[in-house]
């Protein structure tokens, strides 16, 4: 077939399959609190419907590579990672609902698929079909990325799972104090930041590295002393769903905008000048505080979200159970997908490790899942230690996905979207 | 105090601190750019800054002594640890099967007990039958009113830890040998031009440690412009260098495609002994060392010589191949025509309707589709003009009965190749292989045991079935039921 027709095919797909999807989430939240199993099932059915078509869209883009005598998987550049990302993330997620029976997690699940849609949707990268440059010219390409991305989908999936169970560790939010502490924590960190951004690249770095550190240390801290500390669990909840809330408002905002008329320019420079960076005051104060809101809201509704999720949801065991299940998935295949790189960097470049940040971090996020395996089996560890440690595992997987490309820079530079 | 000692190395606590310490310092060396020049970071940090994160090894974190020492240290707790644990999990795997007793009983995962209506005999074969279909490997001990069955299945699974870490401490050691023993270098050649050694950053650290003991002399000499030159026992040559370029519907593209060199290996005698046309992902090997594509560059100045195939319409196969400079002009006696190049491009295409030849620019003199103005004299007299390129999209016009096709420009470019000698690449590999098989055995299998006791009592014969399985324990559960079941539909079934 026409390779233009094929490509133009596989966007549509892509696109309409985006939006089974942006329902799917929509659907499997009001599901979580409104307990209406029609809701459920109707989430499942668009979720899968929304899977075949990518399906579909995947293989229509592959042939379409074919058809314009380029011939190569789509998985090598960022647009494509990501839709193939989602695609395993949703793939494996199908089975475990299948499988446990559970539909609570779907809204979690979901959100994380919406997210790097919309991002990809947003983002301005590249989505043309371009031959290959010489480097990833490898059959190791395949093999390399299809193991990597079911990994990190099935960490994905853990992670899901772990934010709900740290919701359903959470038996009390702590006293009203600890509220206004975290929502002081909140406004100074954003403050912090708006004036260090403006003192240079110095000042902004440092910034960021200094929060890098203080959240390192805080997860430390509560993967060691969590289960002493189930307010702080909460509050780190909290603060996680703020971030993921104000995320998908940001781009339920943006993709209303983009849909009235497509970006211009880089989504990554223009992500906080439409909102805290505003030159207009009154959006600028508009968008600090709904963060607050946000974060209020999240904490000061979240036992009670709970409470009414109470009775359908998982218990805590299943949920540790399938988060624990979902690494010891995930962690062998990226084993397998580190190792594979490695071959390839071999006999591409006579080096199978060069320590470049890529490869460091996914080091990193391995050395993480593998400190929870040994935790889990050798000393026991459950529930929030271990659930804070799959938040921070996936943490380190994001980062090695998007992080490395967008703030550092290395070899496996396709990442890259200015 | 040795079992202190002891203690404290196999630990996994200390695994766990030192694997958060390397990452943590991993997240450093990510962080800043690694094995910069020294005014990189002087200006990037400030002298102050630099100074002290020179100190701490910051510029070569992975390879920091603190860094390394850390690594090691990580690998012998693994070697502690495994040597700790291992003898006990032998022990477990080798131990006979023995019937279920009543100890047993009491921790098992899974117990039922089945009133059977057949004979002790009919049970007995049941049995049998449904161990050896669900793959257990099995020991029968017969009593006086009692046959006992043992059965157990997948006890690799306990291995898989001892095969991951294995795997880990083989890489690790294999990394060693490379360090010690092996090299990176690189050598740039022109085409045509042949190298009877390499460029080496620093010289392997086993022979750089014997010759400072003054036990064995430097197999390396320096040299001014590229640190230290190596002498190989053989000649390396490079025939061609070539680049393509993707095609799109106009014809070539500006994105390359491939890098591919001619090389071949001779001995003294100008011999060849191998040759390949090694491209990126596709290296050369040559007793132990490996000859990557890794880089081009352009000779300053270079005009290069177009090679031009000559070939009769009437009959394709006589073809004469001549090489001409810019300017120059040759005779060619095949067709009785002399062939002058009048000029050269970088990249040119034509349009496959008029026919008429763009010609574009290239930043950096990119040889992307090259392309050659030609006149054909006959004597004195100039016959005709005509450009000719490597991809053409259209027919060169060409009014007599022989074709001229470009086939490459000569002396342009120089390939730089990479030269790898990694004795250690054979104990990394094993250990990528064991390191990719043990998590699977660790983390899929599970070492399953299964008993089931037939008894003869008063009321006919009973069966009891227990299992018990040492990782995914739900997993294992329903399929205990479904034996349980099995052996059930095999009674009613008859």
């Amino acid at each position: 077939m026409d390779g233009v027709f094929l490509t133009g095919l596989s966007h549509y797909a892509f696109a309409i399959a985006t939006l089974c999807y942006t329902l799917s989430f929509i659907l499997y939240s009001v599901f979580l609190f409104s307990k209406r199993k029609a809701l459920g099932t109707a989430a499942t059915i668009t979720t899968s419907v929304g899977f075949a078509i990518q399906t579909t869209a995947f293989f229509a883009r592959w042939a379409a590579s074919h058809a314009l005598g380029i011939g190569r998987v789509p998985l090598t550049n960022l647009y494509e990672s990501l839709l193939f990302f989602t695609w395993s993330i949703v793939l494996i997620y199908l089975v475990v609902e299948y499988r446990y029976k559970i539909r609570s997690l779907g809204a979690f699940v979901l959100g994380i698929v919406f997210l790097a849609l919309g991002f990809n949707m947003l983002a301005g990268i590249q989505t043309e079909i371009v031959g290959l440059m010489p480097a990833l010219k490898s059959n190791w390409l395949f093999y390399h990325v299809l193991l990597c991305f079911l990994g990190y989908a099935a960490f994905g999936i853990s992670f899901a799972v772990s934010m709900l169970s740290l919701l359903m560790d959470s038996q009390d939010r702590g006293r009203l104090t600890s509220g206004f502490a975290g929502l002081g924590i909140l406004a100074f960190i954003i403050f912090l930041g708006y004036l260090m951004a403006g003192q240079g690249e110095v000042m902004k770095k440092a910034y960021w590295l200094g929060l890098g550190i203080l959240i390192l240390a805080w997860i430390l801290f509560l993967i060691l002393k969590g289960s002493h500390h189930r307010s702080q669990v909460f509050l780190l909840w909290s603060f996680a769903m703020t971030v993921a809330g104000g995320l998908v408002a940001v781009m339920a905002v943006e993709l209303t905008v983009w849909f009235s008329h497509p970006a211009t320019g880089s989504f990554k420079s223009h992500l906080f000048t439409t909102t805290f960076f505003h030159p207009f005051l009154p959006i600028k104060l508009l968008s600090w505080a709904f963060v607050l809101a946000l974060f209020w809201l999240v904490w000061s509704q979240g036992i009670r979200i709970k409470n009414r999720m109470l009775a359908y949801l998982p218990s805590p065991d299943m949920l540790d159970s399938i988060s624990y299940q979902m690494i010891s998935l995930g962690w062998p295949l990226l084993t397998m997908g580190i190792i594979t790189g490695s071959v390839w960097a071999n006999t591409a470049w006579g080096s199978y490790w060069s320590w470049d940040p890529k490869e460091t971090w996914s080091l990193i996020t391995w050395f993480l899942y593998a400190i929870y395996l040994h935790a889990r089996y050798m000393r026991g560890w459950k529930g929030t230690q271990m659930a804070v440690l799959s938040v921070a595992g996936f943490l380190a997987v994001l980062f090695t996905y998007l992080g490395v490309n967008l703030v550092l820079s290395g070899l496996h530079s396709y990442g890259g979207i200015d | 105090m040795g079992s202190i000692v002891w203690k404290f190395l196999r630990s996994l606590r200390l695994a766990i601190v030192l694997i958060l310490v390397l990452a943590l310092a991993s997240i450093i060396g990510t962080l800043i750019e690694q094995n910069q020049p020294p005014d990189y970071y002087v200006q990037e940090y400030g002298q102050r800054a630099a100074d002290f994160f020179a100190l701490l090894g910051f510029f070569d974190l992975y390879h920091a002594w603190w860094y390394v020492l850390f690594l090691l240290l990580l690998a012998v707790n693994l070697i502690v640890c495994s040597l700790d644990r291992f003898p006990s999990t032998w022990k477990l795997l080798r131990a006979p099967l023995a019937p279920l007793d009543d100890e047993c009983l009491k921790t098992v995962l899974v117990k039922q007990e089945i009133v059977f209506s057949g004979t002790h005999d009919e049970a007995e074969q049941r049995t049998r039958k449904l161990l050896a279909a669900h793959g257990y490997s099995t020991a029968e001990f017969k009593k006086e009113k009692e046959t006992d069955f043992a059965g157990q299945k997948g006890g690799l699974s306990r291995l898989g830890v001892f095969v991951t870490h294995a795997g880990i401490l083989l890489i690790l050691c294999g990394a060693l040998i490379g360090t010690l023993f092996g090299y990176t270098g690189v050598l740039p050649l022109a085409e045509q031009e042949y190298s009877g050694s390499i460029f080496l950053q620093r010289e392997p650290l086993f022979p750089r440690i014997m010759s400072s003991l003054g036990m064995q002399k430097s197999s390396t000499v320096p040299d001014a412009e590229n640190g230290l030159t190596m002498p190989l026992d053989f000649y390396v040559f490079c025939n061609q260098f070539e680049i393509l370029y993707y095609q799109d519907q106009s014809g070539p593209s500006r994105m390359p495609s491939e890098y591919a060199s001619q090389i071949s290996i001779l001995n003294q005698k100008g011999e060849k002994l191998a040759q390949k046309r090694i491209t990126v992902n596709d290296p050369l090997t040559y007793r132990g060392i490996t000859f990557y594509q890794s880089g081009y560059g352009r000779i300053p100045h270079a005009q290069g010589a177009i090679e031009l195939a000559v070939r009769s319409k009437k009959e394709p196969s006589q073809s004469e191949h001549v090489v001409i400079e810019p300017g120059a002009a040759v005779y060619v006696p095949l067709i009785k025509r002399t062939i002058k190049v009048l000029s050269t491009s970088p990249y040119a295409a034509r349009n496959t309707k008029s026919g008429d030849v763009v010609f574009y620019r290239v930043a950096h003199g990119e040889m992307i589709n090259p392309a050659v103005e030609l006149a054909l004299y006959k004597g004195k007299t100039v016959q005709y003009k005509t450009i000719v390129m490597k991809t053409d999209q259209g027919t060169p016009f060409m009014p007599e009965d022989y074709t001229i096709e470009y086939v490459h420009t000569w002396g342009m470019h120089y390939t730089v190749l990479q030269v790898k000698k990694d004795p250690g690449i054979g104990v990394v590999y094993a250990g990528f292989i064991l390191i990719c098989i043990g998590p699977l055995l660790a983390l899929f299998g599970s070492h399953k045991k299964i008993w089931i006791k037939i008894q003869n009592n008063d009321n006919g014969v009973s069966v009891i079935i227990a299992g018990t399985a040492h990782r995914n324990k739900t997993a294992f559960e329903t399929e205990c039921a479904r034996l349980v079941n099995e052996f059930k539909g095999t009674i009613t079934g008859g």
